[in-house]
């Protein structure tokens, strides 16, 4: 059986080895493009958010490539994500495409409808046992954690390189290094292989470095083209960053694993009075206030990122609150928002980063100096 | 003694169950305020608060709240939606309400939530809540819960038999014996105005498009006008996906209902821009509506105040449906 699925981030080796390990043969859809969004925004929905458009590319993409299987990822609420596959698959078909949709149930992972997805894509009866199927899922996180360790590597590292485009390319022999290791052994062997290569990257000097928390929806927050690589213009002008969201995390979450979003949870029922959000209303909202509340608490931080996709309902709440929060000195962590549609100018997103950077630099600069002041 | 007031912003589910709040607090004992007519001052006080990306039915919210926190309550009444039926959600935004709201606006008086939460808990038991956060005893919550709900029924009773949304908060408030099904004079065509209550209902929002309607001698026929058992089951999407947002549940079967018993001559969906559930279940419905041939039109609206465009595309439409009537379907004519 081949099958696709829709990029997200660099994730795609992780949900490679997992219908691999299923016996399925995998079409990893072309890197996301303009070209490849232009036929989604042609079908989809005026005003949905950007994910359910660069899914469907792909999807579409696969599709034109010969592929009769689709796999998409659903949730039950609240947010508009549980309804994608459904739309989708209504678009596509009205398109005229002749396929089958396959959905895998990620609402609650403790359920385990998940296995009943994996059964389904799996030809091979002998892949069907148990044992088999725990040792696809513990490579699959294997997989995204390395990816995860990768991409926290990147954007730690790239302020520094000499060369520009060193880190880009260790990350990208990072990402092609996890696809090709098959066995768990090999994978853990990468754990202590990935920060070497990042390490080896030859540093300048810079001494004027900032730090940023960056966070926000899922998608937008890994996927390097919806973002418009924003992580890579912050690191080139100057910006350690830090990751407050990612796949592993959520799916980590997903297994009621993550502690550090339970805790993250618990900060916004402390603030209740203040506007914290008591309880998970979708995307990531809850997280990113939890996260916004977590940095400023810390010396580290100089700034805070928040991406989101245009219109996304749950993150503008968060927005919303964060936006009030800094403007009424609760909290004194300087936010910087941008939510990310099918634009393609980049000049503005460029300029934006920029004055809000040599802000961060100024602001730290002046702090340092207050500093200094006191002790003399 | 003073009555106590409480503040209750009139937007978003005050248009559905307005009915229960205002006989629940007044049975407990309270004065209910209710904010004023949606108008342009309310949607400028909002814009103040409200960030840039957020639907215009919240902006309105935030200016009903500014509106009524004016008016000197001693609480205000924020309620948070969660789900109305087990394993399903509403919108995020009502998810969030009373957090947003504490959030951003600085000044409130004691707010009052109210969280209902079917999934993990009945409706009486966040009445309850409700009730004791106003220091209420147990028996007092019960013999309001149990008038709140009355009258909230006999509103739904008054809404089906064709009143508009003020007749029938007036005559719930009466209770009528025996009420006889509002007489409409007879129009040409009838067109059902579909979306969230809190679009249909606010003549500002809409601009009117209720009475528009009726001007151009068509009969409007809304959401609640339609007779309740089709709200009952649970619709679907596809086979394997249940629809889970409670907001578009009575949508989607009033449409389902309306594609197939189809005693109207045309919809109009009524969305509100930025709307994340209705851009899919648009979708979805416009799809449909091709199927099955009822002429459909999808009406979204922002914050605009420029009315033609709203009047040429309805008239239009209404011509249209009207024209569509007359000749028995478009194609024979042709």
């Amino acid at each position: 059986m081949l099958v696709a699925f829709p990029h997200m981030g660099n994730g795609w080796p992780a949900f490679k080895a997992l219908c691999e390990g299923m016996g399925a043969r995998v079409y990893v859809p072309l890197e996301n493009n303009v070209r490849q969004l232009e036929k989604g925004l042609r079908n989809s929905p005026e005003w949905v958010c950007f994910p359910f458009k660069m899914t469907l590319s792909n999807m579409i993409e696969s599709l034109d490539a010969g592929v009769k299987t689709l796999v998409m990822a659903t949730d039950c609420g609240p947010c508009r994500f549980g309804f994608y596959y459904a739309v989708q698959e209504r678009i596509l078909r009205d398109m005229g495409y002749e396929f089958e949709m396959k959905y895998l149930p990620q609402g609650d992972l403790l359920t385990f409808e998940w296995v009943d997805f994996l059964k389904s894509i799996c030809e091979d009866r002998k892949l069907e046992s148990w044992i088999s199927i725990s040792r696809t899922v513990k490579i699959f996180l294997m997989k995204l954690y390395l990816v995860r360790l990768a991409e926290d590597c990147e954007g730690l590292t790239r302020c520094y390189e000499r060369t520009k485009g060193d880190t880009g390319r260790a990350l990208k022999k990072s990402i092609k290094l996890i696809d090709e290791a098959s066995a768990f052994s090999e994978l853990k062997r990468l754990k202590m292989y990935i920060p070497e290569i990042f390490s080896d990257i030859e540093r300048n000097d810079r001494e004027d470095v900032v730090t940023v928390k960056m966070t926000g929806e899922n998608f937008v927050a890994v996927d390097d083209f919806s973002n418009h690589n924003i992580k890579k213009k912050l690191g080139e002008l100057g910006c350690r960053v830090y990751m407050g969201t990612g796949l592993y995390d959520w799916v980590k979450h997903k297994f009621h694993l993550n502690f550090h979003r339970k805790y993250l949870e618990y900060l916004n029922k402390k603030h209740r009075s203040a506007g914290g959000l008591q309880m998970d209303i979708g995307g990531e909202a809850v997280w990113v206030l939890g996260d916004y509340i977590d940095s400023s608490e810390e010396e580290k931080f100089d700034g805070f990122v928040h991406i989101y996709p245009f219109t996304c309902m749950p993150e503008i709440t968060a927005k919303a609150i964060i936006t009030k929060w800094y403007g009424e000195g609760i909290f004194g962590l300087p936010p910087f928002f941008f939510s990310f549609d099918e634009h393609s100018g980049e000049a503005g997103l460029i300029t934006r980063l920029e004055a809000y950077v040599d802000l961060l630099r100024r602001r730290k600069k002046e702090k340092n100096n207050v500093g200094y002041g006191k002790n003399k | 003694m003073e009555k106590k007031k409480i503040g209750v912003p009139r937007s978003l589910l005050y248009y559905k169950y307005f009915a229960f709040w205002k006989k629940f607090f007044e049975e407990l004992g309270f004065e209910v305020i209710v904010s004023d007519e949606t108008s342009s001052d309310i949607l400028k006080e909002g814009n103040k608060y409200a960030i840039d990306e957020i639907c215009i039915p919240l902006k309105l919210y935030y200016g009903h709240i500014i509106n009524v926190v004016n008016k000197k309550p001693d609480y205000l009444f924020i309620p948070r939606y969660v789900s109305l039926s087990p394993g399903t959600y509403m919108c995020p935004k009502f998810l969030g309400l009373p957090d947003l709201i504490r959030g951003t606006v600085s000044n409130l008086p004691d707010v009052i939530e109210m969280c209902v939460d079917s999934r993990k808990k009945t409706k009486f038991y966040s009445a309850c809540e409700t009730g004791r956060a106003l220091n209420k005893s147990f028996m007092q919550v019960k013999n309001a819960y149990r008038c709140a709900v009355e009258s909230y029924r006999c509103f739904c009773d008054v809404m089906e038999k064709g009143f508009s949304f003020t007749e029938s908060v007036d005559i719930a408030d009466k209770k009528p014996d025996n009420l006889l099904k509002k007489e409409y004079p007879d129009t040409e065509v009838s067109i059902a105005v579909i979306g969230h209550s809190y679009n249909v209902h606010d003549s500002f929002i809409n601009m009117d498009l209720l009475n528009k309607l009726e001007k151009m001698n068509v009969r409007p026929v809304v959401l609640e006008n339609l007779p309740s058992e089709i709200f009952k089951g649970e619709t679907r999407i596809n086979k394997s996906l249940k629809n889970y947002w409670g907001n578009e549940e009575e949508i989607l079967s009033a449409l389902n209902y309306l594609f197939g018993k189809k005693s109207v001559d045309g919809i109009i969906f009524l969305c509100s821009f930025c709307c994340g559930p209705d851009s899919l279940v648009d979708e979805i419905t416009t799809r449909n509506a091709k199927l099955t041939g009822i002429p459909y039109t999808c009406v979204v609206m922002d914050e605009h105040s420029g009315q033609t465009g709203l009047i040429t595309r309805i008239e239009s439409f209404v011509d249209m449906v009207a024209f569509k009537k007359r000749k028995g379907g478009i194609r024979q004519c042709l």
